[in-house]
C-alpha cells in the first residue's frame, strides 16, 4: 500500500506542478508505466462531444507519441470500457474478438492489455491502458493498482480537463472573433478566401482547406481559393456527390476515413483520411462551400478525424463568411452600378457634345468630317481609324465617302502626339471638332483608300449585312470573315473591325466602319454600344444636311430659272428689234450690193474701181449672212425631235471637216462611246451646234502665230452623274479665251474673229437649251477651251422653254 | 418674137431700178409699179407674162394684193420676193408660183423666173 500511496503522492504532485497540461499528462503516463512495469501505457480521454476518445499521452507503445489521435465511438474494445465502466484485463489479445488493433496504440505489437476507466460522479472521463508484448495474466494487485490510480486521479484530471477545455474554447472564440473582424473589413473576395482558410485550418487543426463560392447565378462553382485543392480535381472526384448532399441538407458533412467511407467514393483525391464539408448559406441561399481535409495529429503525415466541436467551429466560420461575402458582393454590385452610371453619364455627355458639333456642320462634307473626327478622337469614341459609307441610290451600292485615320504607325504616333497636346487645351471639344483643319483628312492615303471602297447592297459582305439588318457587326477574328469581305480586309490590312449602320427614319443611309489597326486594342461590346448610340444622331445629322442641301439645290434651280427667264425676255426683245431692223436693212443692202455687182460687171477687172466694187460686194455678202443669222436667232424654228445616235452626227460633221483639219495641220483625237443611248433631238439643229463649235475650235488653232500642238478632241459618253443623259466634249488647244472676253462669249453679236458674226455660240447655246440640255465651258487660258454639252436622252415634257 | 413681159412691184425705187436693169439685161421687157394701186393700173395696159411682187409694202401688202389679183387672174404667174424666209410656212403665199428671198445677188431670182415661165408656158401649150 505504501508503494501505492507514494505513487499517488507522486502523481498528485505532478498534477499540481506549474506545468502545461500535456507535460503533466506525459509525466503521469511515464510514472504509471514504470510502476506497473509494463511495456506501454496510454491515457485516453473522452472528447467533449462524447463521440470519440482522444489519446492524450502514450509511452512505450511505439517509437512515436500518438497524442491527438481520436478513436471514434463504437470502435473496438476501448468503447466497451466506457460503456461497461469496468476494468478490462485481457491476457491474450489474440483470443479477444472485439480487439481492434489500433495502430495509434501500437496495434499488433502487444499481446496483453489492462485498461481501467477513469470515472467521476458516474461519468466516464477516460481510461488508463497498460500493455505488454508478452501474453500475461495480470495480478489482482496490478489490476487494483491501476483501478486505484484511475480513481485517485479522477478529480484532478477532471479539473485539468475542464481548464483545458475552457482555454481551448476561449482561444477558438478569440480566433473566430479575429476572423470576423478581418473578413468584415476586406474589400475583395480573394482576401476573404485566404483569411477564412488560414483561420479554419488553425482553429480546427485541419491540414488543408478550400473554399468555393457559387457564381452570381447561384449554379456553378465559379470561384475557388488558390489552395492546393483544385476545384476541378474535387469536382471530378466523389466530392461532387458530397457537395450535392451538403447543398441539399445545408448541413456539415464529416467523413472520418475517405478510404473506407461507404457513402462517397473517390474522396481520396481530396483527403488522405478525414474531411468536413460545410455549406455557406445566406438568407436561405447557398452561396458556397468550405472543405477542410485531414485532421492533423502530433505526427506528420498521420491524420485523425474531425470532432463535432470542430464541425461547429467550421459552421460558425461559414456563417461569418456568408455575411462577409454578401457584403463584398453587395458593395461590388453597388460600385459596378455606380461605375455603370458614371460611364453612362460620361457617354451621354460625350454624345451630347458630339451632337452639338454635328448640328453645327454646314454641309455634308463638313458633317462627315465632324462625324469621323468624333469617332476617332480620344475624347470621343477613340477608334484608330474610321470610314463613312453612304448609300448611292443610283448605283445601288455603298460608297466610301471619307476615311479618317493615320496612314502608318509612324503617322499614328505623330498625329496622336499632336492631338494629345491639343486635347490638353481642348476646352471646347465642339469648337475643336468644327474647326479641325480638313487638309490632313483630304490628303491622306487612307481617305483615298476609303473613297475607293464600294460594296453592293445585296451582297453577303459585312457592310451589306449591317445595313440590311440595321445591326452593328463586330468582326473579331479571321474566322468571322466570309468570302464577300476578303477584298475589304485586304484593303484595310486589318482583320478585326466593327461596322455600325447609320439609320434615320428607319432607313439605312450608310454605315461607319471602325478599327484599331495601330494600337491593336480589341473592340469591346461597350465600344460597340457607344458607337451604336453615336450613329443615331449622326444618321439624323446626315439626313438633315441632305435635306438642307436638296432644299438649297431646289432654291438655286429656282433662282437659275429666274435668271434664265430674264435672259430669255431680254433675248426675245432683242430678237424682235433685230427682226425689225433686219427688214429695214435688207432693201438698202440689196440695192447697194446689186448695183455694186452691176458696176463690177461693167468695168474691166484690172481697174482700181473694180477692186473697190468687189470689196463692196463682199462686205454686202457678209452683212446679208449676218442679217439672216440674226433673224434665225430671233425666230428659231421649233425643234423636230427624233431619236438619233449622237455618234452618227459627230461622225458626219467630222467627215465633212476632216480634209480641212488635215490642211490646217490639226490632229483629231476622237473617242466615241459605243454604249450611249440614242438622243431625242432635232438632228439638223444639233448638227449646227457641232459645226459651230468645231469651226470655232479649228479657227482658234489656225492662227499663224499659234505654235502649240494643234489637237482637237471629241468625246461622247454617258453622263457620269445622270445615266439618262449623254455628254459631248469638244476640246481644242487654241490658247483659250481671254479672261475679259469670257463673260461675253455667249452673247449675240460678240465675236473675236475678223469675219465672225458673233452668233454661233449664242445660237448653239439656245439650241442646246431648247433640247433641255446644258452647255458648259472650261476655259484654260494659254491652253485651250473645252465645251461640254449634256443632252437628256428622252424628251422632257415641258413646253415652256421650247416656245421661246 | 415679142419679149416676155415682167412687171416688178416694189415700193423701193432703187430696187425697182435694179430689177429693171438686171431683168432687161437678161432679155425681158420690164415695167415697174410702186405699189398695189399702181400695179392694178399697169397690169391691164402692160399685160405682163409674170409679176414679181414684194410682200412688205405700204398700203396694201403683197399678200393681200396677190389674193385680190387671183380673184381676177388665175393664170399669170407671180413670184413673191421678201426679205426673209419666215414667210415660207404662211399658207397665204401658196397662191403664188414661187417664193424668193431677196438678195443683192439676183441670180436666184432670175433662175426662179425662168423656171416658173417654162412651167407656165408648158401648161399653156397643153391647154392650147
Amino acid at each position: 500500500m505504501i508503494e501505492h500511496d507514494s505513487l499517488i503522492h507522486e502523481l498528485i504532485n505532478i498534477t499540481t506542478a506549474p506545468e502545461s497540461l500535456q507535460k503533466k499528462l506525459n509525466e503521469i503516463v511515464e510514472s504509471i508505466k514504470a510502476r506497473v512495469n509494463a511495456d506501454g501505457c496510454a491515457l485516453l480521454l473522452m472528447d467533449k462531444d462524447h463521440q470519440s476518445l482522444s489519446i492524450w499521452s502514450s509511452k512505450g507503445l511505439s517509437s512515436k507519441n500518438y497524442h491527438g489521435t481520436r478513436i471514434p465511438r463504437g470502435h473496438g474494445v476501448f468503447w466497451k470500457i466506457f460503456d461497461e465502466k469496468r476494468v478490462f484485463a485481457i491476457h491474450d489479445l489474440r483470443n479477444e474478438p472485439d480487439y481492434f488493433p489500433h495502430p495509434e496504440l501500437g496495434g499488433g505489437e502487444f499481446a496483453s492489455m489492462l485498461c481501467a476507466p477513469i470515472t467521476h460522479s458516474g461519468e466516464t472521463l477516460g481510461a488508463f491502458c497498460v500493455q505488454n508484448r508478452e501474453v500475461k495474466i495480470f495480478t489482482i494487485e496490478e489490476i487494483s493498482t491501476l483501478e486505484n490510480i484511475a480513481y485517485d486521479l479522477a478529480d484532478s484530471l477532471k479539473i485539468m480537463r475542464y481548464m483545458h477545455t475552457l482555454q481551448e474554447e476561449a482561444s477558438v472564440s478569440l480566433g473566430l472573433k479575429e476572423l470576423g473582424q478581418i473578413i468584415g473589413s476586406r474589400a475583395g473576395l480573394e482576401d476573404i478566401f485566404d483569411d477564412t482558410i488560414s483561420h479554419a485550418l488553425k482553429l480546427t487543426g485541419a491540414e488543408r482547406g478550400v473554399m468555393w463560392l457559387t457564381g452570381q447565378n447561384g449554379r456553378e462553382l465559379a470561384q475557388s481559393a488558390p489552395h492546393d485543392l483544385k476545384t476541378r480535381e474535387v469536382m471530378e472526384s466523389g466530392a461532387n456527390g458530397l457537395l450535392t448532399t451538403a447543398a441539399g441538407t445545408r448541413q456539415t458533412i464529416k467523413v472520418d476515413d475517405v478510404n473506407t467511407d461507404r457513402r462517397y467514393k473517390g474522396l481520396d483525391a481530396v483527403a488522405k483520411r478525414s474531411l468536413m464539408v460545410q455549406p455557406i448559406v445566406f438568407d436561405g441561399y447557398l452561396i458556397g462551400f468550405i472543405l477542410l481535409a485531414d485532421k492533423k495529429t502530433s505526427i506528420d503525415g498521420f491524420y485523425s478525424i474531425f470532432s463535432d466541436y470542430e464541425a461547429n467551429i467550421l459552421a460558425s466560420i461559414a456563417r461569418m463568411v456568408a455575411q462577409a461575402v454578401v457584403r463584398v458582393r453587395a458593395t461590388r454590385n453597388l460600385q459596378n452600378a455606380l461605375e455603370e452610371n458614371r460611364k453612362n453619364v460620361e457617354e451621354l455627355s460625350i454624345l451630347f457634345q458630339l451632337s452639338m458639333a454635328m448640328q453645327r456642320a454646314m454641309n455634308l462634307d463638313e458633317l462627315l468630317r465632324v462625324i469621323l473626327s468624333c469617332v476617332t478622337v480620344g475624347k470621343g469614341l477613340g477608334f484608330n481609324r474610321a470610314i463613312l459609307f453612304l448609300v448611292n441610290e443610283n448605283t445601288g451600292s455603298l460608297q466610301g465617302m471619307m476615311g479618317l485615320g493615320p496612314d502608318s504607325a509612324e503617322d499614328a504616333g505623330r498625329i496622336w502626339q499632336k492631338l494629345e497636346k491639343h486635347e490638353g487645351k481642348m476646352a471646347d471639344l465642339v469648337q475643336w471638332l468644327i474647326e479641325r483643319d480638313p487638309y490632313e483628312i483630304y490628303h491622306s492615303a487612307f481617305n483615298k483608300l476609303a473613297q475607293s471602297i464600294r460594296a453592293s447592297l445585296t451582297g453577303d459582305s459585312v457592310l451589306a449585312k449591317a445595313l440590311r439588318e440595321k445591326k452593328a457587326v463586330n468582326i473579331t477574328s479571321r474566322d468571322d470573315i466570309g468570302p464577300g469581305d476578303a477584298d475589304l480586309v485586304s484593303m484595310l490590312s486589318c482583320s478585326s473591325f466593327a461596322v455600325a449602320p447609320l439609320v434615320a427614319r428607319d432607313t439605312a443611309l450608310g454605315a461607319i466602319l471602325v478599327d484599331n489597326l495601330y494600337n491593336g486594342r480589341p473592340i469591346t461590346e461597350s465600344d460597340l454600344r457607344l458607337l451604336m448610340r453615336f450613329t443615331a444622331p449622326a444618321a439624323w445629322g446626315i439626313e438633315n444636311v441632305k435635306l438642307v442641301e436638296r432644299l438649297a439645290a431646289v432654291n438655286k434651280e429656282l433662282i437659275d430659272l429666274e435668271t434664265q427667264m430674264a435672259r430669255v425676255e431680254k433675248l426675245s426683245a432683242l430678237g424682235e428689234i433685230s427682226a425689225e431692223m433686219a427688214h429695214e436693212l435688207k432693201n438698202p443692202l440689196v440695192t447697194i450690193g446689186g448695183f455694186a455687182r452691176r458696176l463690177l460687171a461693167k468695168i474691166s477687172g484690172s481697174r482700181t474701181e473694180a477692186r473697190y466694187a468687189s470689196i463692196i460686194v463682199k462686205e454686202v455678202e457678209r452683212l446679208e449672212v449676218l442679217l439672216r443669222n440674226t433673224l434665225d436667232t430671233a425666230r428659231l424654228k421649233p425643234i423636230e425631235r427624233r431619236s438619233v445616235d449622237l455618234n452618227q452626227i459627230v461622225n458626219d460633221v467630222v467627215d465633212f471637216y476632216r480634209r480641212s483639219m488635215m490642211e490646217k495641220n490639226i490632229q483629231l483625237n476622237i473617242a466615241l462611246s459605243n454604249d450611249i443611248d440614242e438622243v431625242s433631238m432635232d438632228p439638223a439643229q444639233i448638227k449646227q451646234v457641232l459645226i459651230n463649235l468645231l469651226v470655232n475650235a479649228m479657227d482658234s488653232m489656225s492662227c499663224p502665230r499659234h505654235n502649240m500642238p494643234r489637237i482637237l478632241t471629241m468625246v461622247t459618253e454617258t453622263a457620269p452623274l445622270d445615266r439618262s443623259s449623254v455628254r459631248l466634249i469638244i476640246s481644242d488647244t487654241g490658247g483659250g479665251v481671254a479672261e475679259r472676253d469670257l463673260p461675253e462669249i455667249f452673247n449675240p453679236f460678240f465675236t473675236t474673229k475678223q469675219s465672225g458674226t458673233g452668233l454661233g455660240l449664242s445660237l448653239s447655246k439656245k439650241i442646246v437649251r431648247m433640247h433641255h440640255g446644258t452647255m458648259e465651258i472650261d476655259n484654260r487660258l494659254g491652253i485651250g477651251v473645252t465645251f461640254t454639252i449634256t443632252l437628256p436622252c428622252y424628251e422632257i415634257k415641258d413646253s415652256s422653254v421650247e416656245q421661246i | 418674137m415679142a419679149k416676155t413681159k415682167i412687171l416688178v412691184v416694189d415700193d423701193e425705187e432703187n430696187i425697182r431700178l435694179l430689177y429693171k436693169e438686171e431683168l432687161t439685161e437678161a432679155g425681158y421687157e420690164v415695167d415697174t409699179a410702186r405699189d398695189a394701186m399702181d400695179a392694178d393700173k399697169k397690169i391691164p395696159v402692160f399685160v405682163p407674162d409674170l409679176i414679181t411682187l414684194d410682200i412688205k409694202m405700204p398700203g396694201m401688202d403683197g399678200i393681200e394684193f396677190l389674193r385680190k389679183f387671183r380673184e381676177k387672174d388665175k393664170k399669170t404667174p407671180v413670184v413673191l420676193c421678201t426679205a426673209y424666209s419666215d414667210y415660207k410656212k404662211d399658207f397665204k403665199i401658196w397662191a403664188s408660183e414661187a417664193y424668193v428671198v431677196k438678195s443683192f445677188n439676183l441670180d436666184q431670182l432670175k433662175s426662179t423666173i425662168k423656171e416658173v415661165l417654162e412651167r407656165s408656158s408648158g401648161e399653156k401649150e397643153k391647154e392650147g
